[in-house]
């Protein structure tokens, strides 16, 4: 029993290592795509973090008056897993459409291994991401998050990784058209950035916005991140606990919307 | 224990096309079986459902003993399938593209570098390996395709139209590859509609036509039974028409040109019977040549007696 659970552990992280090692391969190829891991977050942190902390010094915050670089840049880290939704969405739905993905599922690989694999990918963009702007967030600020807010911080990016891979996969394998696949990315990308909490407090906004801001994941990821960095930790868990629910309901998303495509079926 | 079993399989896609409608066959040993049928005859279609890409409307198959329903993992892993479609990993390099699906077929790490080699060597490929997919011309990507098809030497080996695009030093490699593979016991079951190659490699054909198994017998077989005829083309001067010489030598005309006719003439005629008939209409016979007849034949006759029908 305990062989054959270390055999199929083992297969499973042989294939999960091989689509990784493909999907750097394609990224490599496309040195555009990483490129954008590196330059995205450094010009928002650099042009938009500073840039506007030089005018807005405080923030209210949960009864609090916060530097504003403080409150922004867990939004920046936060806005870095919606990014990963839309490489993840790209990525699949290529796959999808030149039929990749039917190969690779002939060929052995399984559902739970695509989606493992593209939110081990993404973990490992966003862990230097979060590194690199927590440094960038000392070297303006002087402020420096203790290790376990770190190690915090990594469990709710991974959540919200999660949640947002599985977003990504779930349509990437239902809509694989490239002119509407590029429109649903367009029309959802600024919705989503400004009625999250990424760069303002919605509680501070006119009520609708406060509501939407609500439903959307991203405020949650935002709002941990800060909490963690504040030491709120009650409020954090509270966030934690909505982001987790929002992953769950995405994981289920995306298992059924890969069952309801034509792909090769499941065993 | 049969190598590949149909049982009754129907195949309707949700827009209402029926692609099968109830196909049952049984291969045996293991051989090069050619699936020959016209476009839209359901050859993709049987090709998708063997490799458990698509499931059956009704009716089930067999690999190795292995249902493609119950099993479809265990039938994956006796199957590699060569699909008519390019799909390919375009911006990865040829070298790459071969190396992913090695390690995912469990290749051995130690042969995998030399088997990708021995096989682009062999399709002529090598100098190409480190090109990505997307420069490569169709013929290539095609020959790609193949090679990773034949990198684990599987049991069973489905190709959909597999030679489409390759050029003669192509299907030379690929007819070579595949006899190979043959002598180590593999099954090939190609999909095509290219005459040629069946004639080449195949030991047995399937001929499918509207989602139906119309024949299934040995190649030289088929041929007799679905094209019982030579084609004769006499040159000759003289005053008869060629109808009259059709009705003399009682044959079918194929083609009537001045001084040339090509006629339709059952296998059971002799040449000598024809030349004594013509002889004794004071025709002079100036040439006479003879085109035993092909799979193009056959196919051909099959497909408008089905039309007919």
């Amino acid at each position: 029993m305990m062989h054959s659970l270390i055999w199929l552990v083992r297969i499973m992280i042989h294939k999960i290592s091989l689509l990784i090692y493909r999907e750097l391969k394609n990224m490599i190829q496309f040195k555009s795509v990483l490129l954008v891991q590196i330059v995205y977050p450094l010009s928002y942190f650099l042009l938009y973090a500073i840039g506007i902390s030089g005018s807005i010094t405080t923030i209210s915050y949960q009864g609090q008056n916060i530097p504003f670089i403080l409150f922004l840049t867990p939004g920046l880290i936060a806005m870095q897993t919606f990014a990963q939704f839309q490489h993840i969405y790209m990525a699949t739905s290529n796959d999808r459409r030149f039929g990749v993905m039917k190969l690779l599922i002939l060929g052995g690989i399984d559902y739970p291994e695509i989606a493992i694999s593209k939110i081990l990918l993404s973990f490992f963009f966003i862990f230097f991401q979060f590194l690199f702007l927590v440094f960038g967030l000392w070297i303006a600020s002087g402020f420096a998050p203790s290790l376990i807010s770190l190690i915090v911080g990594l469990i709710i990016l991974t959540i919200a990784i999660i949640f947002w891979g599985m977003i990504g996969i779930g349509l990437g394998v239902k809509i694989t058209k490239e002119e509407v696949r590029n429109v649903i990315i367009l029309v959802i990308t600024l919705p989503i950035m400004f009625s999250s909490s990424v760069f303002y407090n919605p509680a501070l906004a006119p009520k609708w916005i406060y509501y939407l801001s609500r439903i959307n994941p991203l405020t949650y990821t935002a709002n941990a991140l800060r909490d963690v960095f504040l030491n709120n930790l009650s409020q954090c868990v509270n966030n934690l606990l909505f982001l987790s629910l929002f992953s769950i309901v995405a994981l289920i998303f995306s298992s059924f919307s890969f069952r309801k495509t034509d792909l090769p079926r499941r065993h | 224990m049969n190598i590949i079993e149909i049982c009754g399989l129907t195949m309707t896609y949700k827009n209402g096309v029926k692609a099968l409608r109830g196909i049952s066959f049984l291969i045996e040993k293991p051989k090069i079986i050619g699936f020959l049928g016209p476009n839209g005859a359901g050859k993709t279609t049987t090709c998708e459902i063997l490799t458990t890409a698509i499931t059956p409307t009704s009716g089930t198959a067999f690999i190795l003993g292995k249902s493609i329903l119950k099993d479809a993992k265990e039938v994956r892993k006796l199957i590699t399938y060569a699909p008519q479609d390019y799909i390919i990993d375009w911006p990865l390099t040829v070298w790459d593209n071969l190396k992913i699906f090695a390690k995912l077929y469990n290749i051995p790490k130690k042969q995998i570098n030399n088997r990708i080699e021995a096989l682009l060597d062999k399709f002529g490929l090598f100098e190409k390996r480190e090109c990505k997919a997307l420069e490569l011309s169709g013929g290539q990507a095609k020959r790609l395709q193949l090679i990773r098809a034949l990198l684990p030497q599987p049991k069973i080996l489905i190709a959909d139209e597999p030679m489409l695009g390759l050029d003669p030093a192509g299907k030379l490699a690929a007819f070579e590859a595949l006899r190979e593979l043959k002598t180590n016991g593999t099954t090939i079951f190609l999909c095509t509609n290219e005459m040629k190659e069946v004639e080449e490699v195949c030991d047995e054909i399937i001929f499918i036509n509207n989602g139906k198994i119309i024949a299934q017998d040995k190649v030289d077989k088929f041929i007799k039974q679905y094209a019982n005829y030579r084609f004769l083309e006499i040159f000759y001067n003289g005053t008869l028409s060629s109808e009259n010489i059709a009705t003399i030598i009682n044959a079918e005309i194929v083609l009537n040109e001045v001084g040339l006719i090509r006629i339709k003439m059952p296998l059971d005629v002799t040449i000598h019977t024809i030349i004594q008939k013509l002889s004794q209409q004071k025709l002079e016979i100036k040439d006479i040549k003879i085109r035993e007849p092909s799979l193009d034949d056959a196919f051909l006759n099959l497909v408008s007696s089905h039309h007919d029908t």
